[in-house]
């Protein structure tokens, strides 16, 4: 798995590339939550773009920075979800909770990121 | 129905096997030439089986996964077992959004992952026996079929 964020005004930006699983997950949330120390950070933006295989394990990623982001009141966006895994999330309801967007630009104009 | 093919696989319960297994899977039943779409289904519900069996099958301690796989005309059958603690309340298990381990961060989405992937999923489970998942997966246009 590899990971690679920035930041803008105030919102992460995290790409992920490779295998989301049980293994790799605690290596994702070991990464997000440290870049979350930062109070500055309010909204994170998920680029999955780079995703090619992910299982429930995302589902408890997701949920669990969603909760923490959430408590700062922030949001949590998506972005370049492939069909594969657009149906594990339509299955999990996390379209309830976090928002999606077909392009980066599209997620960081939303969320106020220009 | 005729069996074409097994295999059987043993490994140790260790996370990383997880993608392991899922390329072994991936590999074996290629031969049966499945669509992408049908590659990625069985290779979901292989990983969600064995990070099962390795989370709550064994816990804490590590002690081997074993995976089998049949091919039979159109048909591939995958069995994911572990001989770790079991499970007591099978129905509560497959319930969407249970999880035994919610401080792990866990979904609780594992069996409802596999039934939607999986044309069948069986679970057989003894309390300090083990637990064994048995999936069926119908490859549509299948070279055994078709021939």
């Amino acid at each position: 798995m590899r990971i690679t964020s920035r930041k803008k005004k105030g919102i992460l930006v995290v790409s992920l590339e490779g295998e989301l699983d049980h293994h790799t997950a605690e290596q994702v949330r070991e990464y997000i939550d440290k870049k979350l120390e930062d109070p500055t950070i309010k909204n994170i933006i998920m680029d999955i773009k780079g995703l090619n295989f992910m299982d429930s394990s995302g589902i408890g990623v997701l949920i669990g920075r969603y909760k923490i982001i959430s408590k700062r009141g922030g949001k949590v966006g998506l972005v370049n979800i492939n069909s594969h895994i657009d149906r594990i999330f339509q299955m999990s309801g996390i379209y309830k909770i976090v928002r999606v967007y077909d392009q980066l630009d599209q997620a960081l104009t939303d969320m106020g990121g220009y | 129905m005729e069996k074409i093919n097994e295999m059987h696989i043993k490994f140790l319960s260790k996370s990383s096997n997880e993608s392991f297994a899922r390329v072994i899977i991936a590999a074996f039943a290629s031969q049966m030439d499945p669509t992408l779409e049908e590659i990625t289904d069985i290779k979901t519900a292989v990983s969600e089986a064995v990070t099962n069996a390795i989370i709550h099958g064994y816990e804490d301690r590590i002690g081997f996964v074993e995976m089998s796989a049949y091919i039979y005309p159109g048909k591939l059958v995958i069995e994911v077992s572990d001989k770790g603690k079991g499970i007591e309340d099978i129905e509560k298990a497959c319930q969407p959004l249970y999880t035994s381990k919610p401080e792990l961060e866990r979904s609780g989405m594992g069996f409802t992952v596999m039934e939607t992937f999986m044309d069948k999923v069986e679970v057989v489970s003894g309390v300090n026996q083990g637990t064994t998942v048995k999936m069926i997966k119908y490859i549509k246009n299948s070279k055994d079929k078709r021939s």
